[in-house]
């Protein structure tokens, strides 16, 4: 069985316009892996290419150069979606269908046993808690529930990889505690889960992989633990060591007045200066002071890394 | 095979279920009635008259089933319910192919409404049986869904969505004009489609039988340039970005 | 895995196939389907049945909306016509109803519309059309040409062939090939009368010629009718009436016709009035008349049944 569900490598992607020699840079150079059982969070702000390397992966956009690889095959290998889930970002259906029917299309066209179809499907819409609108034509949905029937139908063939663009677009709050959990039960479940998303309070809260993409270009990827671990330090000082606090206050991205009366004062890893000046001061007096890495929030880090790319 | 019967079965069923078809059908045989008041006008001729009018009004309804065709392709592409149903097992072709066969059910079935409503409205007027050529034109009618549909999903992808619906009623339109050509191979029938091929209307006024050897024919040339428009297709759709 | 190639593969061979099958069908539609290749080429998506229909209903209003069809119109309702024709060469309503209308105001292109429809393969079979151009090429043409109008005549006639209520198309085809006698015979001074016997007298030797068939004559119904003309024929020849006096040559002609065809038809010579067995005189005329059908019996010598009994009603005598 293979490491990664999705290897991505040098892929671009150039959108090019009629009677134009100059296209659209969509996707430079990315190369990325997402190793099997992760959730994996794909991030950037509008126009970094995130949909577009979704749909590369299930073949429905076309590289310019680079290769993707979904599941060990090539993306555009079409027996290799039989083991794949994937909501569009925006999902729209046949709106003179019913939930039911169009779930039966899908399971159809995902070979699905006609004996077990019937099961499968009420257990999709019971997942996504549609049981009682199974019924009603898809036209007349909106859009949060429209989105609910585009995670049963990605979630039919008990995918080993779910490719999800956007997916908690347009849910409630309710919904979106609801997905969240869907994709916590996939996991769970073995699926590895690749998705892109806006809401980063969210990814933080059930990604354990993300990447940054920013005008196609990757700014970086791992762990999210360790991306986030190592964005700073966090320097405690003990009460009463003033001439400690005023010395690095200055330099400080932040400071918080503990209880005990002492500060908490936080620092970007990136100034080495920083860092060996206050190291300097450890080894100097080391009951005035406690160094520790700070988890800071992927939102923060998030805005800082996409604000800092020189791209 | 079962990918492109349920991509049709959506298909038919998205247009079937609309309540405007079957008030569109009930319209087309309001008309093939009204033929029997002309006959005062047409100096006697209302029974031909009825036979023409409910051969055309057939043949638009092949045509609008065809238009609507080229307008739900590149919906589908634009909204997004392409990318959904194309993300499954589901090639391009076969998406294709299941998109041609459901426009062409679709519109035997409004077509065959259509024929028959207008038999039984020919019977009760004039109190004549049903004529084979008859039979046989309404048939042919139903048969030329074959290569329009083809050519629907050829311009569906090839042109963008505003375009294409435009085109194709402009090639379907002229295709009945194409005997000139009748006498270069490969451009004739083989590029150009000849849906002449399939227009008896005036036949079945006469009732000149057709010959079934003739019908036969025509239904494999019908499979033979939908062969060539889907396979042209699909060498562009496979090549094309899905928004 | 690319499937371009494949696709390829099948395009080409699919157009291949498309081409030859389309060059085949085209010739097959003609052989059923003639008039096809003389439709209109306008672009109209194979509406041309339809579209004559329109025409042809506008066609009725716009002759409604006329007094009368002369040389102020008739050129729009030839134009119609034609156009009306290249969309549906089959609808007999153009020729019968549409090109008579304008059989006084211009002859002519009624006749070029007829003609047409006679050589028209869906009309092959009526003999209504023909007997039209005939008639206007007879009456309504200037001048007349009495060849060409038997010509449609004997086309009409073949066409109807034993049709009875189309006698009037064998008087007419007759009376055309005399008048057309007249006028090429000037020895016949314009004796229409002695033209028609004449012409009906060659007509009667070509089916003697050419025997019981080849004909559309020589069925039993029509010869019958052959020999009724000849005698009515004869009977003008020979008799005067208030617009014609027999001429010598005419009651020559006439006695000639009478020995050759009605040698054994015992008609009177005089007034061509049909005599039974045993009379000597015309009930008719009076002329005194060769008696025939008597009984060979010399003691007996009375009239036969029908004159041609096998054996005597009077004397039970056996006739050879």
């Amino acid at each position: 069985m293979e490491e990664n569900v999705i290897v991505i490598e040098g892929l671009s992607k150039n959108y090019k316009r009629w009677f134009s020699s100059k296209g659209t840079k969509a996707l430079d150079n990315l190369t990325i892996s997402v190793p099997r059982g992760s959730v994996f969070g794909f991030l950037g702000p509008n126009g970094a290419g995130k949909t577009t390397t979704i749909k590369i992966l299930m073949d429905l956009i076309k590289p310019t150069t680079g290769s993707a690889f979904v599941l060990g095959k090539p993306s555009y290998d079409v027996d290799v979606k039989k083991r794949i889930g994937f909501l569009p970002d925006s999902p729209a259906f046949s709106r003179q269908l019913t939930a039911r029917e169009f779930l039966n299309i899908c399971a159809k066209l995902l070979r699905i046993p006609s004996e077990q179809r019937n099961e499968t499907v009420e257990e999709a819409l019971h997942t996504v808690k549609m049981a009682e609108h199974a019924r009603e034509k898809l036209g007349s949905f909106s859009r949060g529930m429209l989105q609910r029937i585009g995670v049963a139908q990605a979630i039919l063939n008990k995918p080993e990889l779910l490719i999800l663009d956007e997916p908690l677009l347009g849910l409630d709050p309710y919904g979106r505690q609801e997905f969240k959990q869907i994709i916590i039960d996939q996991q769970k479940k073995g699926t590895s889960v690749f998705f892109s998303s806006h809401i980063l309070s969210d990814v933080e809260e059930i990604c354990d992989r993300i990447a940054i993409l920013k005008k196609g270009h990757l700014l970086c990827t791992g762990e999210l633990d360790k991306l986030l671990a190592a964005s700073g330090i966090n320097v405690v000082i003990t009460p009463g060591e003033d001439k400690v606090f005023k010395e690095l206050m200055t330099d400080a991205e932040g400071s918080v007045k503990n209880p005990d009366g002492g500060w908490t004062l936080s620092f970007p890893h990136n100034n080495p200066e920083l860092l060996k000046k206050i190291e300097d001061m450890k080894k100097e007096s080391p009951d005035a002071l406690a160094i520790s890495a700070s988890r800071e929030k992927l939102e923060d880090f998030f805005f800082r890394t996409v604000e800092n790319a020189n791209v | 095979m079962n990918e492109i019967i349920t991509i049709a079965s959506g298909t038919w069923k998205n247009v079937l279920r609309m309540k405007v078809v079957y008030f569109l059908i009930l319209c087309a045989l309001v008309l093939v009635a009204s033929a029997i008041n002309y006959d005062v006008l047409s100096m006697g001729l209302q029974k031909e008259l009825m036979i023409d009018v409910s051969l055309v009004l057939n043949s638009i309804a092949a045509m609008l089933v065809v238009i609507s065709l080229t307008f739900e392709i590149p919906k589908e592409l634009r909204e997004g319910v392409a990318s959904t149903l194309l993300s499954k097992p589901l090639g391009r072709f076969q998406y294709l192919i299941g998109k041609m066969f459901g426009c062409i059910v679709t519109g035997a079935v409004i077509c065959a409404l259509i024929a028959v409503g207008s038999f039984f409205i020919f019977n009760m007027s004039f109190g004549e049986r049903i004529g084979v050529t008859m039979f046989q034109t309404h048939l042919l009618v139903i048969l030329a869904l074959i290569p329009m549909s083809a050519l629907g999903v050829l311009f569906a992808v090839l042109l963008p969505e505003v375009i294409a619906p435009i085109i194709t009623v402009v090639v379907v339109w002229f295709a009945f004009s194409t005997k000139f050509l009748a006498g270069i191979p490969v451009l004739y029938g083989g590029i150009l489609p000849d849906l002449d091929l399939f227009n008896f209307r005036a036949n079945a006024v006469y009732q000149v039988q057709i010959p079934w050897m003739y019908v036969l024919l025509v239904t494999l040339w019908g499979i033979c340039y939908a062969a060539f428009a889907l396979s042209l297709a699909s060498i562009v759709f496979e090549r094309k970005d899905i928004k | 895995m690319k499937r371009t190639p494949i696709y390829v593969i099948i395009l080409v061979v699919a157009c291949v196939a498309s081409t030859i099958l389309a060059m085949k069908l085209n010739t097959m539609q003609h052989s059923f389907c003639p008039e096809k290749k003389d439709l209109s080429g306008s672009p109209i998506a194979g509406f041309h049945k339809f579209a004559s229909d329109v025409k042809w209903m506008r066609l009725v209003n716009y002759l409604g909306s006329l007094n009368t069809v002369d040389e102020s119109n008739v050129k729009q309702v030839a134009e119609r016509l034609e156009e009306l024709m290249k969309l549906d060469p089959n609808l007999e309503k153009i020729y019968k109803d549409g090109a008579l209308i304008m059989s006084i105001a211009d002859p002519d292109k009624t006749i070029e519309f007829l003609t047409t429809a006679c050589n028209n393969q869906y009309l092959k079979n009526n003999w209504q059309i023909p007997f039209y151009a005939g008639y206007v090429m007879m009456h309504n043409a200037k001048p007349a040409n009495y060849e060409k109008a038997a010509e449609f005549f004997e086309m009409s006639m073949k066409r109807s062939g034993s049709d009875t209520g189309a006698s009037y198309v064998v008087s007419s085809f007759f009376r055309a090939k005399a008048k057309d006698m007249v006028q090429k015979d000037k020895s016949l001074k314009g004796d229409e009368k002695l033209a028609l016997l004449k012409v009906l007298y060659g007509e009667w030797e070509n089916n003697q010629k050419m025997g019981a068939e080849g004909s559309y004559r020589n069925d039993g119904a029509n010869t019958q009718n052959l020999n009724d003309r000849l005698i009515k024929a004869l009977k003008d020849v020979k008799v005067a009436s208030e617009d014609y006096k027999p001429t010598s040559d005419g009651k020559k002609y006439a006695d000639m016709v009478i020995s050759k065809v009605f040698d054994k038809a015992h008609i009177c010579s005089n007034c061509t009035a049909p005599y039974d067995a045993g009379e000597k005189y015309c009930s008719s005329c009076g002329t005194s008349l060769p008696v025939w059908g008597l009984c060979k019996n010399q003691a007996c010598k009375k009239p036969l049944k029908n004159g041609n009994a096998p054996f005597c009603i009077h004397c039970g005598a056996k006739q050879k």
